[in-house]
């Protein structure tokens, strides 16, 4: 455990230190921080607490957007910047630099989300004046608390596969943008394929089921997709390999 | 653990039909500071990861400081530092930062971490500049934060790959005594991969070349020097003329005699002995001021045994 927090602690540093000083690392937080803490809880308003999925949902956007790209700099970075030959001569084991890594990535996305959701708390409870204290809805905390950290998770383990085989940040990049967009695109087209009468009984059974039950089931998928992927990803994270690939 | 920090035998080492390291035998004896010399594409490198278990063996067997690369690899990389051919630092975090994160990899604890960085730095003349980002700073300031780096831990052997490439002359001679200055004050095996062959006469207790893969030799400067380096004299003095030369070119014991202003530079077959040559000279009306008898470099002796080997010398300068 000290060595996978020594490699998050690096991780994070750099990502912190990349931003340039001080002013520049709040200028670069400053859109994410107004949009999703200030301009759509003000937007809004009522609906952010009477949809119960709808802050949860919008704070997920964080992760998918964020999680890939940073994780696909993982490795692809450390190969571009000549500093992975150098880490993987050091006593750090696979396991701990991969879950290091993975942790870091997952860390700074889940942060980012938190930071977010307690500064929209702040922006709709100074708003409401004098009005009840603003507080989510219990499906919105467990999205917030648990479904962006799984997610992040996910989307992580996705870009530090593609990040182990890339050469250069910008393939890593590339090849998770077209995953992604293999997953978002193919998702709707593969129910678009589904005969009407099938399309039908499943947009019926979307509305009347229990969305609790659905986000839970949709959670339990996602697990189980980041344990498969970070297995397969330890799996192919071996020294020789990578060296070769420098 | 032997005396030996290192030890090879017939270590191989292939890329599809190419043998990168070719039974290579070696024994780097513990707190030397060894040179592993050759041309570009010889095999130094794939070496070096080999002996850190960072590539596998494709036969013979290798031990560093008593741990086999195949199945200790972990221990080695616990008990060794690094500078690889590239610096390998973090750009993005400061000097501090860097050696920060080496000295909790290998667990050095708060106190010892902070003193450490503090010792190295200051011995570097790096610790006004600690808060630097490692993106501000010259090459050979780069280099010096590496050989801090890898001395970190106070590891019994350090790996050093073409340590100063790149660097000035100013900066390589810098890092070249910094790098003998904490290695014989700690007491560390250095093994050195290099073609800078002034570098490595003056630093290294003992070389060996490779080439193709292949060792060619293993010994101590002075020893190569003597095995395949050619005797050469310096003489001062007046009256020198074209005819003495080429007549002095003639003799079978001279292979080249060259004259710079008053300065006649001669290269000398195996054998010849001096003072013979300076009375023929004074026989022949030459004025002679001051006579300096030396052994060729290690880099004639290493061009030699490189085309004793069959290697074009224009390759090996490469």
């Amino acid at each position: 455990m000290k060595d996978i927090s020594t490699v998050v602690w690096k991780e994070l540093s750099e990502f912190w230190r990349a931003r340039g000083g001080s002013r520049a690392r709040l200028m670069s937080f400053l859109p994410i921080f107004f949009v999703f803490g200030v301009f759509w809880p003000l937007q809004g308003r009522e609906a952010w607490v009477t949809v119960p999925f709808l802050p949860g949902f919008l704070f997920m956007i964080l992760p998918l957007t964020l999680a890939g790209g940073t994780a696909a700099d993982s490795f692809a970075g450390e190969r571009e910047r000549h500093t992975l030959e150098t880490l993987l001569a050091t006593r750090l084991s696979d396991r701990d630099i991969f879950a290091g890594k993975v942790l870091a990535t997952t860390i700074y996305c889940t942060a980012l989300v938190w930071a977010c959701a307690l500064i929209s708390l702040i922006t709709l409870n100074v708003s409401r004046g004098s009005n009840p204290i603003f507080w989510y809805s219990e499906i919105s905390v467990f999205l917030i608390a648990l479904g962006t950290p799984l997610l992040a998770v996910l989307m992580t383990a996705i870009g530090v596969l593609v990040s182990l085989r890339a050469a250069t940040v910008r393939s890593a990049a590339q090849t998770f943008s077209i995953v992604t967009l293999l997953v978002f695109i193919g998702v709707p087209l593969l129910i678009q394929a589904l005969p009407p009468a099938m399309q039908a009984s499943l947009v019926e059974m979307v509305a009347t089921a229990n969305m609790t039950l659905v986000a839970l089931a949709a959670g339990t998928v996602v697990l189980a997709a980041s344990i498969a992927l970070l297995a397969l990803g330890i799996a192919r994270f071996q020294r020789t390999r990578l060296i070769l690939e420098e | 653990m032997t005396g030996y920090a290192i030890e090879t035998k017939e270590m191989t080492r292939c890329f599809g039909a190419l043998r990168a390291v070719d039974r290579v035998s070696l024994q780097v004896p513990t707190g030397s500071i060894f040179g592993f010399l050759g041309p570009n594409g010889a095999g130094k490198t794939t070496t070096l990861r080999l002996l850190l278990g960072l590539l596998e063996l494709n036969g013979g067997s290798a031990t560093v400081l008593g741990y086999d690369v195949s199945t200790q690899a972990a221990s080695i990389r616990e008990h060794t530092g690094v500078l690889l051919e590239h610096d390998g630092l973090y750009a993005r975090l400061s000097i501090y930062d860097n050696l920060e994160f080496f000295g909790r990899v290998y667990h050095l604890d708060v106190r010892t971490r902070q003193a450490r960085i503090q010792e190295l730095l200051k011995h570097l003349g790096l610790w006004d500049r600690r808060d630097a980002d490692v993106t501000k700073l010259s090459k050979g300031m780069k280099q010096k934060v590496a050989v801090a780096r890898a001395l970190l831990h106070r590891p019994s052997l350090v790996f050093l790959d073409e340590p100063s490439a790149g660097l000035d002359p100013v900066a390589a001679v810098a890092l070249r005594e910094d790098i003998q200055n904490l290695a014989r004050k700690e007491g560390t095996t250095i093994f050195l991969t290099t073609h800078n062959l002034a570098e490595a006469e003056k630093i290294c207790d003992c070389v060996g070349v490779i080439r193709k893969g292949q060792l060619l030799t293993q010994t101590s400067p002075a020893e190569l020097r003597s095995q395949t380096g050619k005797a050469t004299a310096r003489i001062v003095g007046h009256g020198f003329s074209d005819s003495s030369l080429a007549a002095l070119r003639a003799l079978p014991q001279v292979e080249s005699a060259v004259l710079r202003d008053d300065e006649l530079h001669l290269e000398l077959g195996p054998g010849t002995e001096i003072p013979p040559l300076v009375t023929w000279l004074v026989r022949e009306g030459i004025q002679i001021e001051e006579v300096h008898k030396g052994r060729g470099s290690l880099e004639e002796a290493f061009v030699a045994l490189m085309q004793e080997n069959g290697q074009e010398h224009r390759e090996v300068l490469s």
